[in-house]
């Protein structure tokens, strides 16, 4: 008998124009994949998450991060999930951002833990990060919404959110 | 019954050396590719090139590194895994493990390709740990993507998986 399909998209969103995606709904799975390819219009903001509309967390931080010549680390707790480490996405013309966020036992009775692998590009000048954030609920996640604090989304700005089943 | 999400491709397993690694015709029916590489190179290149659509261009990369205790950032002209291929004085039987993201690469934007990288070489020096961003200015879909080292051949025993993600 073959086994169940294991990584299923739940939801893809393409909010050109808009500065806010709410997934909900997202049935039953283990763990949440996001993929996010986006990029501002004409003001250049951050991508930002959170989870239940929790605007005050604190959703404690550990980033790695390079930006093409400094490398840096640190631990902080902001009130916001940075997609981006904390730094805008881009404006420019056909070039988007990519970053892909795991959230882990999404429904479990533990605080939650996200890896965010972000990668941006824009040929001379760039930034690479690789970020992890605990949110202190133990909680299910039942809301996740996607969000940027300047300008809009650009057209061709997707968000996919996938759902993996353990065995 | 509805359509797999996360499809295998294609994949290649090296028997034998090889000079470089492609594959090609590549659908542009999914949403986004991830290739799954473990390679080793039987020369001195550390460095495995990656060309989109048969194409070098001079596109940049963004590029952290950590080997050892030492971590740097780099933006670099062209796609590598730079310095994370396993080499011909590595540790015997050990290759490079790297995966690589690519959304939306059917899409008619520019491409941005996510990469992670992986040398271990049980040594104090010689161990790596990249994550890069990659730029490839085009907004053609890919439909081609080869694996080529700076010098040398890509050894045997060498496996790259494509596999096609779909978001609906």
């Amino acid at each position: 008998m073959p086994a169940g399909a294991t990584y299923e998209p739940i939801a893809t969103s393409s909010p050109s124009g808009s500065t806010t995606v709410t997934f909900n709904s997202f049935g039953s799975y283990t763990d949440l994949v996001i993929v996010a390819v986006a990029k501002n219009d004409t003001t250049a903001g951050q991508l930002l998450m959170r989870f239940n509309s929790d605007a005050t967390g604190p959703y404690n931080r550990t980033l790695l991060v390079g930006d093409g010549s400094v490398t840096s680390a640190s631990s902080s707790a902001p009130n916001t999930i940075g997609l981006t480490g904390g730094v805008s996405m881009t404006t420019t013309a056909d070039t988007f951002i990519m970053a892909k966020a795991n959230i882990f036992s999404y429904t479990g009775s533990t605080k939650k833990t996200v890896l965010v692998e972000h990668s941006q590009d824009l040929n001379g000048s760039g930034r690479v990060g690789r970020y992890v954030y605990l949110w202190p609920s133990t909680s299910a996640i039942t809301s996740i919404e996607i969000y940027t604090n300047g300008g809009n989304f650009s057209s061709g700005t997707t968000f996919t959110l996938y759902g993996i089943k353990a065995a | 019954m509805p359509s797999p999400t996360y499809v295998a491709l294609a994949k290649t397993v090296l028997t034998s050396s090889a000079a470089s690694v492609s594959f090609t015709g590549i659908v542009g029916t999914y949403t986004d590719l991830i290739v799954l590489i473990s390679a080793r190179n039987t020369g001195s290149s550390t460095n495995l090139n990656v060309k989109f659509n048969d194409t070098f261009t001079t596109d940049s990369s963004t590029n952290i590194t950590g080997v050892g205790s030492t971590a740097a950032s780099t933006n670099t002209q062209g796609r590598s895994l730079a310095g994370g291929l396993t080499i011909s004085t590595d540790t015997t039987n050990t290759f490079t493990n790297a995966e690589l993201y690519i959304p939306n690469y059917a899409g008619s934007t520019n491409k941005v390709v996510s990469a992670t990288s992986v040398r271990e070489n049980n040594s104090a020096t010689v161990n790596i740990v990249n994550a890069q961003a990659f730029l490839y200015q085009t907004t053609t879909a890919i439909s081609r993507i080869d694996f080529i080292p700076g010098s040398g051949n890509i050894d045997a025993g060498s496996r790259f998986d494509l596999y096609g993600i779909k978001n609906s």
